[in-house]
């Protein structure tokens, strides 16, 4: 049985701030003083955590929104030469043992193309990522050319067809040749190609 | 007489009571217990950004446990044992040797006096056996008494104060290796 000058315990506190506490604990602060402080410091630490965390990218939500296109420019013909000896494996594929797909839509003058191998792009395009694979995991679509990989995505898998980002990327005036690859819990599962002009 | 009800969040998702979370309710339960979890998570992890990892890995177990936590009386001691569960599981994946942990209380660390240091602690806790290490985080981490550890676990005092004289024991002959 806990004494009635006994000041509640740390989880005590945190409970009360959620509105989880025992009625003794709302009581016993409402008359300390040094109780009331140490739960300010709690709120002051709470208010800190929100300002700073990315709920979405923490919770897996969301994609990143509004980031540029900015894979940089690599010299075409070169480009297009590193594309093409690289292997391209189908959009559906296995590694691992992880099944997952992998489609980029090109959105070209108000039609919509689904593509995977070598799809061609040319500046003025949209593009977006329809993604599916083991529902609970975290997929990311990596772009990847001859000098960098840039993550262009990245979510949560709820086992259906999903498309991402939620703003499709406008694709530049000068594109490298790019390897769009899907991972899945950090094991790549899928890739794509991107072919400029 | 009634038989013992594991609600453990292993124990309901085998039964099939687990149903996945919404992104709704997600973000609502970030809202309101996302520091809380955080901050349990910092404690266990001592980093920043190790924190953030265990418990982006915490909700990504908790969308499996859904039923479970809408099930769950209270949500928050609920909470803490899915984000434990991702910092034990972080910390052996990792196999990393801990880093100075400045969170723990000063108080319930002197209780443990004859360790080295801090790390010490985070070694001992990987160590014990998990309904053990959830004693040590009760009575060390969440101050709470030895009755109040006793109560949750479905323990008596007497094993409690029991299986906490062994964890010192335990912990001052792990200190003492070389």
């Amino acid at each position: 049985m806990k004494e009635p000058m006994d000041h509640p315990p740390l989880v005590e506190l945190e409970l009360h701030l959620v509105g989880e506490s025992e009625a003794e604990t709302d009581v016993h602060l409402a008359s300390c003083l040094m109780c009331r402080r140490r739960l300010d410091a709690l709120r002051e630490a709470n208010q800190a955590y929100y300002a700073r965390q990315d709920e979405d990218r923490l919770l897996g939500l969301e994609v990143q929104r509004g980031r540029a296109w900015l894979w940089p420019v690599a010299g075409a013909a070169l480009a297009a030469g590193l594309l093409l000896a690289l292997p391209s494996p189908p959009s559906e594929t296995r590694f691992k043992g992880i099944a997952a797909t992998l489609q980029v839509l090109r959105e070209r003058r108000g039609a919509v193309t689904r593509g995977c191998q070598s799809l061609s792009v040319e500046s003025g395009d949209r593009l977006r990522f329809a993604v599916s694979g083991p529902e609970g995991a975290v997929a990311q679509v990596l772009g990847r050319t001859e000098r960098e990989t840039q993550l262009l995505a990245e979510l949560l898998l709820d086992g259906s067809d999903q498309v991402v980002p939620t703003e499709s990327f406008e694709v530049p005036e000068t594109l490298a040749a790019t390897q769009l690859v899907l991972t899945v819990s950090g094991e790549e599962a899928a890739r794509c190609s991107l072919s400029p002009p | 007489m009634a038989a013992e009800v594991d609600s453990s969040p292993e124990a309901l998702a085998l039964q099939g009571q687990a149903s996945k979370l919404s992104r709704d309710e997600l973000r609502q339960i970030h809202r309101r217990y996302g520091a809380a979890m955080w901050r349990r998570c910092r404690t266990i992890m001592r980093s920043d950004a190790a924190a953030d990892d265990a418990l982006q890995e915490a909700f990504m177990n908790l969308i499996r446990y859904g039923q479970a936590f809408r099930e769950a009386q209270k949500k928050l001691p609920w909470l803490y044992q899915v984000c434990q569960r991702a910092c034990w599981a972080e910390l052996k994946r990792r196999q990393r040797a801990p880093e100075p942990m400045a969170t723990l209380p000063e108080e319930p660390l002197a209780e443990v006096d004859d360790l080295e240091d801090q790390d010490q602690v985070m070694k001992i806790l990987l160590a014990l056996e998990p309904k053990e290490r959830d004693l040590a985080v009760m009575v060390w981490v969440e101050e709470r008494s030895q009755g109040d550890a006793a109560e949750h676990l479905g323990w008596s005092r007497q094993t409690v104060n029991k299986r906490l004289k062994q964890i010192r024991a335990f912990a001052r002959a792990r200190a003492e290796q070389p």
